[in-house]
């Protein structure tokens, strides 16, 4: 993409910004509760299906209420650590380009933070707990660091939406978490949409730069790809649900062909980007979740 | 001070050994996070690993994490944490 057309895309992403814009406070009819009879997720798409692994539906279905609130943890936790990433680049000279569009991304990230929050306090006692780093991890320098946050963005975000893109238009779920989904689509279709030229922009000014260190960052957005996958096994959601020997099912969940398929498939976009991009010398493999 | 079982932390080195890509021996004083052999993305998966060859929950809030830079202070919190001394 040129940079005219960069601009471009960023104006005609602002205007939709603009056009699509909702006040996410008022956006949603909340029910009462939430019924328990009904998937709170698609069977398909609960991290031990295809696996034989729990048979007792009413495990299922408390996994599926338990995975719902993991997603939706996993979500608030994740973002609120990227857009202080992103905050920091506003506004500075090396993002001067990005600006207007940046406020949208971060308004919109905030609405969605607030009602992913909003349902989990409402129905489940509130989110799970994030899984922080204690240690002091070094850093790549401005540029690459630039690369990592906003390729990251870009993981998670395609991750969540091959959920949401499923969830926001399954009839067995109940209403509200279909509508949560289905905004949650719309929003992350532009921000995939800015994503993915912006990554390729940074990554091309950190090679410029700096090109001894193309190799490191290939590892860490490839460690951070599996990462994301394992955040989806939550022994905290196979604990609650009442799943039998929580840490080993989870093991064997994950390393499951059926699941291994799945993996490629919720990356399957994000990762053929890398590869045509020249990001990533060769494409993600599940391999690596197990490493 | 009690430190895990060799078999233990024969387990833990094969962990941390895949994760950084190396076969090389790792000193039981060396900084783990310095030589990026373990990172904030494998870390999760690492607390799960030792929660398993413990036997008991490892509690990130009530441990001193700087025990998880070293091997040493790792047998050191498999040992704690399977005595029940974090409980």
């Amino acid at each position: 993409m040129t940079d005219d057309v960069f601009t471009e895309t960023l104006a005609r992403l602002s205007v939709k910004s603009r056009s699509d814009h909702y006040n996410p406070y008022t956006r949603f009819s909340w029910p009462t509760e939430v019924s328990t009879e009904r998937w709170w997720m698609s069977p398909e798409y609960l991290t031990v299906h295809g696996t034989g692994l729990v048979e007792d539906e009413n495990v299922l279905r408390a996994l599926a209420r338990q995975e719902t609130i993991n997603l939706f943890s996993l979500h608030v936790h994740g973002i609120r650590d990227l857009i202080s990433a992103v905050c920091q680049r506003m506004h500075t000279p090396g993002f001067s380009d990005y600006n207007e569009y940046l406020h949208h991304f971060i308004g919109e990230e905030n609405s969605h933070m607030w009602f992913f929050a909003e349902f989990c306090d409402r129905y489940a006692g509130g989110l799970h707990p994030p899984t922080a780093f204690p240690l002091r991890t070094d850093s790549r320098g401005d540029l690459w660091d630039d690369v990592a946050t906003f390729a990251r963005v870009l993981v998670f975000e395609e991750i969540f939406d091959f959920y949401n893109s499923r969830m926001g238009r399954d009839p067995r779920l109940p209403a509200i978490l279909r509508d949560i989904h289905a905004v949650h689509h719309r929003d992350e279709s532009r921000h995939v949409a800015f994503g993915k030229p912006l990554v390729r922009r940074l990554h091309e000014r950190a090679r410029e730069a700096d090109p001894g260190r193309c190799g490191e960052i290939e590892r860490h957005i490839k460690g951070y790809m599996s990462y994301s996958v394992r955040s989806l096994y939550s022994p905290r959601a196979f604990r609650a649900a009442g799943v039998r020997k929580p840490l080993e099912t989870r093991r064997r969940a994950m390393t499951h062909p059926a699941r291994r398929a799945f993996h490629a498939r919720a990356l399957a976009r994000v990762n053929k980007y890398f590869v045509n991009s020249g990001i990533l010398q060769a494409a993600w493999e599940d391999d690596d979740v197990h490493s | 001070m009690s430190t895990a079982d060799s078999e233990s932390m024969r387990t833990v080195v094969a962990f941390l050994r895949r994760c950084s890509g190396s076969t090389e021996e790792i000193d039981g004083d060396r900084d783990l996070i310095e030589a990026r052999i373990l990172d904030s993305l494998t870390l999760v998966e690492f607390l799960l690993l030792l929660e398993e060859i413990a036997g008991a929950p490892i509690d990130l809030a009530r441990i001193d994490v700087d025990l998880l830079r070293t091997l040493n202070g790792i047998g050191t919190l498999i040992a704690d944490a399977a005595s029940g001394a974090h409980v």
